[in-house]
């Protein structure tokens, strides 16, 4: 059997590397030109709130209930934000690690529990919109 | 081939399809959620055997009823979405660009756009594009690996069944 690789099978990776690319490009985008930085977190598409990263070192943290006892703990450090326990049954919410970037979503299919950072232009009247 | 024979033959295949699916899901789970795509195997079989026509049965069935019996029925969307996606880029290369590809990389195209599939279809479920970036570059890694291996296996049984064709 021949294992040689043909000129399709490089246009492959070629569309890989520019699919990772594209992904880093579009993460900075969505980053770019927030004056503030939030956390979000949905339930079920509904908004459950908005938080923002500690200055100190001070730890928040969010019980989302997902309701028949299923809960997401996420956890909001200085350093990021990270779900630190779950009762799903696939744990890749928790296995994932922290998130930072603006654009960077946690997500816990099985709950429907999203997290995600977002950046915020500071152009909105604050007072009302928070 | 008589009618009544390639609807048992596909049958069949579907069968092993989910059953491939059924295995996958008692083995060590990939970072990410990324999946081996055992079942990709059979796709990519019932294509070169049969064709495009056979090969979309075989997905569409199979990525409906691996999830049920995976017991996650809203896991369809993402399977069905990835799954689709997968097999008409498998058949468009296959028919459009034949000789051009090897098997192994018209798998790993097919594993990268089971990926894309699902990311989109989450992604428009949640209505956020932070999900493709955020996953999109440790799942694509992993389609290079898993189609590869997923290509590996469907080329020892094409050439199998080369020297025992199907009756």
């Amino acid at each position: 059997m021949s294992f040689h690789i043909k000129p399709g099978d490089v246009l492959v990776y070629c569309f890989v590397l520019l699919l990772v690319g594209g992904s880093f490009f579009g993460l900075w985008s969505m980053g770019a030109g927030a004056d503030r930085v939030r956390i979000r977190i949905e339930l079920d598409g509904e908004l459950v709130g908005t938080y923002d990263f500690p200055d100190d070192d001070g730890v928040t943290e969010v019980k989302v209930d997902a309701g028949a006892g299923r809960y997401n703990l996420v956890t909001i450090t200085k350093t990021g934000v990270y779900i630190r326990e779950a009762n799903c049954p696939d744990q890749l919410c928790v296995k994932w690690g922290k998130i930072l970037r603006p654009g960077q979503t946690l997500i816990c299919l099985p709950h429907r529990v999203v997290v995600s950072i977002t950046g915020e232009e500071d152009d909105t009247l604050d007072g009302i919109s928070s | 081939m008589s009618k009544t024979k390639k609807m048992v033959y596909v049958a069949l295949i579907i069968s092993q399809a989910l059953v491939l699916h059924y295995i996958e899901n008692l083995l060590p789970p990939l970072p990410a959620g990324a999946r081996l795509g055992l079942a990709n195997i059979m796709t990519l079989i019932t294509l070169n055997i049969f064709g495009f026509k056979e090969a979309l049965t075989v997905t569409v069935i199979r990525s409906t009823l691996g999830p049920l019996l995976g017991g996650s029925p809203t896991a369809v969307i993402y399977s069905m979405s990835g799954g689709l996606l997968s097999c008409l880029v498998m058949s468009a290369i296959h028919y459009y660009a034949p000789g051009h590809f090897s098997l192994l990389g018209i798998s790993t195209a097919g594993a990268v756009f089971h990926n894309i599939g699902q990311l989109l279809a989450a992604s428009i479920v949640y209505g956020t594009a932070g999900i493709i970036f955020t996953y999109m570059p440790v799942l694509q890694f992993f389609a290079v690996l898993t189609g590869n291996f997923t290509g590996l296996a469907a080329k020892y049984i094409l050439k199998y069944l080369k020297t025992n064709p199907l009756g």
